[in-house]
């Protein structure tokens, strides 16, 4: 064999992304289990355990990615070795790091205590385990699927199709994790009968394991036929290679079990007082909570808290859109090749969206139309006070509708002037009444956009809260709301201590840097939009949610041949509500005042479910378009230093199938949490379990409905807006 | 151990995702001074991209040639597609890969041609592409995943409730 084809050999490794993350992610679990339950019980947890653990998950990853699996298909030997790591080599170093407490202690407690717990308690499982642990049954299981994959028409199978091949491996490594159980004993698990049962144990699998080995080695035909029948490699024969997997299996597989024989029975003979002593089994101490606090991260909670840390992002935002106003009116008219088109509709809105649902309401912490406000504010002439009447989110909900309405009336999305246009018109807006208006009137009554942002925050994962209550209610200057002379304080009247969700929260951080016992922090809560206190009975936020919501499904609907020129889509909305208000109405239990506003609220992770799927879609099909219209913007501007624009069809960022996994994953993810969400209030609204459902199964088929029209949508050719198809 | 006995057995379905070594051999062949191998994935073929593998290796000592030039050819009535492969194009270095999209169901003709210094050889063979069903599955299995999940959280509050009461 060459050296050049030696290198290409050994080169052959691939990348399963999937199985890498998550052997990666696995890996990370338990360190984070071994650490913490390390501090109670260090005898237990050594680091040798911690090393087994991994080692294990790394010959994992060398059987599945090295050349051992990219040759199997080529050499037996190959195969057989990949196998033999498999069923000898990962099982027993991931049993020997004890694996079970780590793992489920590296959980959060609550996903431990609520989410697992009723299923970890269940006798049933226990049960199951008992029977599958059991020596009788794990020898037969392992032996068996040893046996019978190796049978020719098994074999073959596997060989044939990468869905078998994959069920193969699986059943190796399943069934060896169980054969070896209980030689390892894997802390806590106790031993079941003598531990002298595991040398005729251990001694019968390397008999079954040598017949076989004998019978590749000595069998004077190769008994596979991709093997026999395919292309020979490195000058071995098939028969040849078989034979060397045959002595391969035998002499490393017996190894594997003849030095556990020695070592157990070592162990049973040497004196009672030279054993290890026996560990306690005591119940496992448990942690104090802790919460995830965002503020405490180096770097990022220095940038989050820096005195003029917005200022900066907002600074940066102002520039952006300046530009894009410019584009817009004095660039290319064309949508996708014009900066007012690209930009916002294509980008900002996707990330707006994507930043919601992973951190908070980033857009408005970063808001472009903060300064003109702040400029308004400094003319010294805003003493007048919101009217009482409009401090409500009706104005916003009206201009909201509007602004969707007109989106597609006018296509402002096609048309860069129109784009410049709105923008003026939202600086101007932000201008007038933060001029004349005190407080921040503009982003807590006006701004439709800060509203669909504060809609949509009530399902963020991070939330401005008292580090300590008691901080709060001992401290009597009030400068999270009052502020103080360095530091204004929150313009949107939140007052700590009361503060529920993040409905009208911009992220602006006055609150915390005015705080003089840094006592707020930015912690990591569950998503759970119908817990916002005063917010859960106002019909103007819970018909701003349904606005958020169904418009999710109108604006992607628009989208597609079948509903883009129909008003259809908009019978659907009527229809939708109608339901939704009805169920509302018959709601008994609570007010149905209430009944309708948190149901509508528990409708937002289905709404922006639906708009991030659609938004995604255009940032994947639309993503190449930014560089070549910054370049074409440079050009129309007379700015010679950037290249000529190129432009092309480019393909998109995820092939066809990959985008719709993950659009139908996101619509999946947001009816699951809509219905769990309903769940939980039906739950406080009725204590017996029945009448819980029956309150629960109307709405539940509304979503249900909604859900499946989302996936219709999604299943539809899309307009591929923001994309140059004829250059 | 024996509650989260199924954590532990989650470990193996990531050995899914472990095939890949150029798929299923459709032709091994010897043709002029070459012995040649044709792989293909996914197996059974069907409508959409695949990834195509060849090996190609001295006839006489079956020494695997690293550095032929390699065109293959995948024609169906009008639709045809020829691509260069390259060795980079596969994760086992020993073959060379392209990916050829399969616009629509039926026989296929798989043409190869190989050329290494003033040697050349060709040789062809007709597969089965079946229709598309992926996109069909990837549907059914995203509807039904929250039919599963609803199905497992109902188990779940019956058990906590069991517990409870």
């Amino acid at each position: 064999m060459s050296d050049s084809v030696s290198q290409a050999a050994w080169g052959s490794w691939a990348f399963p992304f999937w199985a890498t993350a998550g052997l990666a992610a696995t890996a990370l679990l338990y360190l984070r289990g071994w650490r913490k339950i390390r501090r109670t019980r260090p005898r237990i947890f050594p680091a040798s355990r911690a090393w087994c653990f991994l080692g294990g998950l790394l010959a994992l990853w060398i059987a599945i990615a090295s050349p051992l699996d990219t040759l199997d298909g080529l050499l037996l030997t190959a195969h057989m070795t990949q196998h033999l790591i498999l069923m000898s080599v990962v099982p027993p170093l991931l049993l020997l790091g004890a694996p079970l407490v780590p793992l489920l202690r590296a959980l959060p407690r609550s996903v431990l205590r609520d989410g697992l717990g009723p299923f970890l308690r269940t006798p049933a499982l226990y049960r199951v385990a008992h029977v599958l642990t059991h020596p009788v049954l794990a020898w037969l299981a392992m032996n068996i699927a040893y046996l019978a994959w190796h049978v020719p028409p098994a074999y073959e199978l596997a060989l044939r199709s990468p869905g078998w091949h994959e069920v193969e491996h699986a059943c190796f490594l399943v069934t060896s994790l169980l054969f070896w159980f209980p030689v390892i004993q894997p802390w806590p698990s106790v031993a079941r009968g003598s531990r002298w049962a595991m040398l005729p144990y251990l001694v019968g699998a390397d008999l079954v394991n040598t017949a076989l080995s004998a019978f590749l080695s000595f069998s004077g035909k190769a008994i596979y036929p991709s093997y026999a029948n395919g292309p020979r490699v490195f000058g071995i024969s098939a028969q040849g290679d078989q034979a060397a997997a045959g002595a391969l299996m035998w002499v490393i597989g017996s190894i594997f079990y003849l030095v556990p024989v020695m070592v157990i029975a070592i162990h049973l003979l040497s004196p009672r007082s030279n054993r290890p002593a026996e560990v306690s089994r005591g119940s496992v101490a448990t942690d104090h909570a802790t919460r995830f606090d965002l503020l405490r991260v180096p770097l990022i909670g220095a940038l989050l808290r820096a005195r003029y840390g917005r200022m900066a992002l907002q600074s940066v935002a102002f520039v952006i859109a300046v530009l894009v106003i410019a584009d817009g009116f004095a660039g290319r008219p064309i949508g996708a090749m014009n900066l007012a088109g690209v930009l916002p509709w294509t980008y900002v809105r996707a990330f707006g969206v994507v930043a919601l649902l992973m951190l908070g309401n980033i857009f408005c912490m970063s808001c472009p139309f903060m300064l003109p406000r702040e400029l308004g504010h400094r003319l010294g002439l805003a003493r007048l006070k919101w009217p009482r009447w409009l401090r409500t989110k009706w104005v916003a909900i009206v201009l909201m509708i509007l602004f969707f309405w007109s989106y597609e009336a006018f296509a402002i999305w096609d048309h860069p002037a129109r784009t410049a246009w709105l923008l003026v018109a939202y600086f101007t807006a932000a201008l007038v009444v933060d001029t004349f208006f005190r407080g921040a009137s503009f982003c807590k009554y006006v701004c439709p956009l800060g509203q669909f942002n504060f809609a949509g925050s009530l399902l963020s994962p991070f939330t401005l809260q008292a580090r300590n209550q008691a901080t709060c209610e001992r401290c009597t200057t009030h400068d999270c709301i009052a502020g103080n002379p360095q530091q204004r304080g929150c313009e949107l009247q939140l007052y700590m201590p009361q503060k529920a969700g993040n409905m009208d929260c911009t992220l602006c951080m006055d609150c915390v840097k005015a705080c003089p016992h840094d006592n707020i922090g930015l912690y990591a809560v569950p998503p759970a939009p119908t817990s916002t206190g005063p917010f859960s009975s106002r019909i103007d936020i819970a018909v701003l949610t349904l606005i958020v919501v169904l418009s999710g499904f109108a604006s992607a609907g628009s989208m597609v041949a079948p509903l883009s020129d129909s008003p259809g889509k908009y019978v659907i909305l009527l229809v939708v509500l109608a339901i939704l208000l009805l169920v509302g109405l018959a709601a008994r239990g609570p007010s149905r005042r209430e009944a309708f506003c948190r149901f509508s609220q528990a409708l937002l992770p289905l709404g922006l479910a639906m708009w991030a799927a659609h938004l995604l879609f255009h940032l994947f099909s639309g993503w190449a378009t930014l560089a070549p219209a910054i370049r074409q913007a440079g050009t129309d501007f007379g700015w010679h230093l950037l290249l000529p624009a190129r432009w092309g069809m480019e393909m998109p960022l995820l092939p066809a199938n990959s985008m719709l996994s993950v659009q139908l994953l996101l619509l999946d993810a947001g009816l699951l949490l809509t219905l769990y969400l309903g769940w939980r209030l039906v739950q406080q609204w009725s204590g017996r379990t029945s009448r819980a459902v029956l309150l629960l199964l109307p709405w539940a088929t509304t979503v249900a409905v909604v859900y499946a029209v989302g996936v219709w949508i999604l299943l539809q050719p899309m307009q591929m807006r923001g994309v140059i198809m004829n250059p | 151990m024996k509650p989260g006995l199924a954590a532990v057995l989650a470990l193996g379905i990531w050995t899914a995702a472990a095939y890949g070594d150029g798929g299923t051999m459709l032709l091994h062949q010897d043709a002029g001074p070459f012995a040649i191998t044709l792989f293909a994935a996914p197996q059974p073929l069907r409508v959409g991209v695949a990834d195509l593998s060849v090996m190609v290796q001295d006839r006489t000592s079956e020494e695997v040639l690293l550095d032929p030039a390699i065109d293959l050819t995948v024609a169906e009535g009008a639709s045809r597609e020829t691509v260069r492969l390259a060795r980079g194009q596969a994760s086992n270095r020993l073959l060379q890969a392209a990916t050829v999209h399969f616009s629509k169901a039926g026989k296929w003709r798989v043409t190869l041609l190989v050329r290494r210094g003033n040697d050349a050889a060709s040789l062809s063979t007709e597969c089965t592409v079946e229709p598309d069903r992926s996109r069909a599955m990837l549907v059914w299995f995203y509807v039904l995943l929250p039919v599963g999940i609803i199905l497992l959280f109902v188990v779940h509050q019956r058990l906590k409730r069991r517990s409870e009461g």
